[in-house]
């Protein structure tokens, strides 16, 4: 019997919160009766009442046997007030003191306890917010701070939510440590299951206004796991109503998988391995892209922006890039009709300059961050007839990849993608025989879909491995087009950038010796060891996850983006390209903006902006101002989208 | 109104390119890769077929010999587009059996005459 009602009193503490203060209620009020008993060892007695503490101001009946009780329990001071009373008064009075003091105690017990308990849910992260209008960031990896900083250099006033599996406090000295620390005001740590729908709820994700979902893990050692990617997205899929006007875009790490998150979520999905892939092999096809693309990715200085043409139909788009007169115009979109009768946004970059623009047509345009777009109906282009240009597509047969990365098989398949030629791929690392057939595995899956891929790539394995060989002099490096360094994570007890930076050092040590050395990609997967490399004469390109976050953080605020960027860097269709002045016959010639708008529409291209000099010290101008375009020179290229034509 | 069908793997240039045939009254359907091609060759029987060459699964040119070998599919004109625009790109393609051959990206005057050609 007495167990079960000490199991009873056990469960209602445990189970209800406001059990423990009615529980202390209940026995305070017992203390408080029993005090009241010494009524009856005279307590309203002659000999009683020249106590000091002892009234009878009410009759000496209930009340003041109550008040003299109460008095008791919530002050134990009182005691010394009963000097003089019956000593039948004083032991109950000293009963009553002991007994309050004991439920005072567990009363502050209890207090103290849920102050701890409601600071601790703060510190953990698992407290609610009430937030409108915020960015959701659900998940952690390394692109976390470098996202945060170029959200605040938006200069925005929302709250950023960061809600992942890591400990708050562990990403709080993350973030201070990369230096966001000091705008923490405006960021808000949470921990919890992204994939929990009641989760999701306490962060108000459907009144956010952007949510982006990076991949919780840290590369090979715990890779990163799609599996919650794709189903914090469904969860967040059935929050959102059709009204809803939430941003979501999520990082997807292995492509394999994105076909998977297509059908989960119609949200924009940004491949991490493809788009790293990518950007790395069009660098090594083009040097000095990466400039542009640091420049044209850029959170703070190039904006993306719609314009209307409703009172432009039927203008030819050639004609809409000159009336627009303070931003590049990059292409048009619309809203189709599918057969489903959903809608979907549709964009094409550089379409045809004698397209005629259309009522519902948009105009896709770069601007300079929160300008208002200028525009002047009266301009006009002359539009030339020329005869086709044919490029020589670039010739990569022979690369040299450092380091075994997760995007190892996904640049391979690029390269062959870009290659119209057979193309060997060396990879040097530690177990590379291991590595070689298992990428050769990989490659033959992926053939599934592009039958000539497996035809034109031969991997042939090098064993490299820093911890035994500090040295290239062994390598003849002469004979390879280009060479990737790329961020190996295999090793717990080695950092990644660490050996990025010590290979790019015995390269440096190379070229010394040897005088020459193909173009070197380096993968970088922390943008402040970028510092390191600065000084390096060989590094044509450097790719980091900041151009991943930079991307992230575009889409999730322009959805629209998505499709631009990955028609940028992938390769086929419309791809950025340098145009030397000859290409225009425009060397020696005094041209103007719309000069060379002409000159370009008529090969069907598109300038968006320039490059000044070439070499390290070269410039990347894109949206350049019109009025004070300067004069090109040899050395000069002007940057251009075209559908490029190759031999 | 002519039924064509575009066959091509790159969303913008098949996006573009069936707004600007729509808008010139064409009735437009689209397939991603060869397979899919011929398989809606077969389903639409389209008036003309725009065949890009580089596509995946299964390329342009396989896609236009298996159509030229097919006697349903055989009629059904087919117009290469590629942007490798060298006569010998041209020669395979008509070798494959393309009836017709043009470069991208379309100059639309000269492809409308070469649809309104068949």
């Amino acid at each position: 019997m007495i167990n079960k009602f000490r199991y009873l009193i056990f469960l209602t503490l445990t189970t209800n919160s406001l059990f423990p203060y009615l529980f202390l209620l209940f026995l305070m009020c017992l203390v408080i009766s029993f005090g009241m008993l010494s009524y009856y060892s005279g307590l309203f007695s002659a000999e009683a009442l020249r106590a000091e503490g002892i009234d009878n101001l009410l009759g000496g009946g209930f009340i003041d046997s109550f008040w003299w009780s109460l008095k008791h329990v919530l002050d134990p001071g009182a005691l010394s007030e009963n000097y003089g009373a019956p000593i039948g008064v004083i032991i109950f009075a000293l009963l009553n003191s002991m007994m309050g003091l004991a439920l005072t105690g567990g009363l502050i017990g209890l207090i103290v306890n849920s102050l701890q308990n409601t600071l601790e849910s703060a510190k953990q992260g698992i407290s609610s917010i009430d937030e409108e209008g915020h960015l959701i960031i659900l998940g952690w990896n390394r692109k976390g701070p470098s996202l945060i900083k170029q959200f605040f250099l938006l200069n925005t006033t929302q709250r950023v939510v960061i809600l992942s599996g890591s400990s708050p406090q562990q990403v709080k000295i993350i973030l201070k440590a990369e230096g966001v620390g000091q705008k923490n005001k405006k960021i808000l740590v949470l921990t919890g299951l992204t994939t929990s729908a009641a989760v999701l709820d306490r962060i108000g994700v459907s009144k956010a206004a952007h949510i982006i979902i990076l991949a919780e893990g840290q590369g090979l050692k715990d890779s990163y796991s799609d599996v919650n990617t794709i189903n914090s997205l469904m969860v967040i899929e059935s929050k959102l109503t059709a009204q809803s006007k939430v941003h979501v875009v999520a990082e997807i790490v292995n492509s394999e998988r994105l076909g998977i998150a297509n059908i989960a979520s119609s949200s924009p999905l940004v491949c991490t391995s493809l788009l790293m892939s990518r950007t790395m092999v069009q660098c090594a096809r083009n040097p000095g892209y990466a400039r542009v693309y640091s420049k044209l990715f850029s959170s703070a200085e190039i904006g993306f922006d719609l314009f209307s043409c409703n009172s432009l139909e039927g203008t030819l788009f050639a004609d809409a890039c000159l009336m627009i007169t303070n931003a590049t115009v990059i292409g048009v979109s619309w809203i189709k009709k599918l057969d489903d009768g959903s809608t979907k946004r549709v964009t094409v970059l550089n379409p045809e300059p004698d397209y005629d623009l259309a009522e519902d047509d948009q105009l896709v345009v770069i601007n300079s961050r929160n300008s208002t777009i200028l525009f002047d109906p009266g301009l006009k282009i002359a539009l030339q007839e020329k005869p086709r240009q044919f490029l020589d597509r670039s010739k990569i047969r022979d690369v040299l990849v450092f380091s075994s990365s997760p995007n190892l098989s996904a640049i391979i398949s690029e390269l062959g993608l870009n290659s119209s030629s057979q193309i060997i791929v060396t990879v040097a690392c530690r177990n590379a025989a291991e590595i070689v057939s298992s990428l050769n595995e990989n490659i033959v899956l992926n053939c599934e879909v592009r039958r000539s891929l497996l035809e034109s790539i031969t991997i042939v394995p090098m064993e490299f491995d820093l911890n035994r060989r500090w040295s290239l002099e062994h390598f003849d490096l002469s004979g390879y087009d280009s060479i990737f360094v790329l961020a190996d994570e295999s090793e717990s007890n080695v950092d990644a950038d660490s050996s990025t930076a010590m290979i790019m050092l015995l390269l440096e040590d190379v070229y010394r010796k040897v005088g020459v050395l193909p173009p070197i990609v380096v993968e970088l997967l922390d943008s402040k060891t970028k510092d390191v490399l600065k000084h390096s004469t060989i590094v044509d390109s450097v790719i980091s996850t900041e151009f991943v976050s930079a991307i992230l953080l575009q889409v999730a605020t322009n959805p629209f983006l998505e499709s631009i960027y990955s028609e940028l860097i992938s390769a086929g269709g419309i791809e950025m390209g340098f145009r030397q002045l000859d290409n225009y016959n425009a060397l020696g010639k005094s041209m103007d903006y719309s000069d060379y708008l002409s000159h370009a529409f008529a090969v069907n291209e598109l300038i968006i902006g320039y490059q000044k000099g070439d070499g390290p010290d070269a410039e990347v101008i894109l949206n350049p101002d019109r009025s004070t375009f300067p004069s090109l020179n040899s050395r000069d290229r002007l940057i251009v989208l075209a559908q490029q034509l190759y031999t | 109104m002519k039924k064509i069908l575009i066959v091509e793997d790159n969303e913008m240039n098949r996006d573009m390119l069936s707004r600007r045939l729509l808008r010139k009254g064409y009735e437009v359907k689209i397939a991603v890769d060869g397979a899919e091609g011929l398989l809606f060759m077969k389903e639409y029987q389209p008036d003309v077929v725009l065949m890009d060459m580089g596509l995946p699964v299964k390329d342009g040119w396989t896609a236009t010999a298996e159509a030229k070998a097919d006697p349903i599919l055989r009629s059904i004109p087919i117009i290469a587009l590629t942007a490798h625009a060298l006569e010998a790109d041209k020669v395979r393609a008509l070798e494959a059996g393309a009836d017709d051959f043009d470069t991208k990206p379309v100059n639309l005057t000269s492809l409308l005459e070469k649809i309104e050609a068949f």
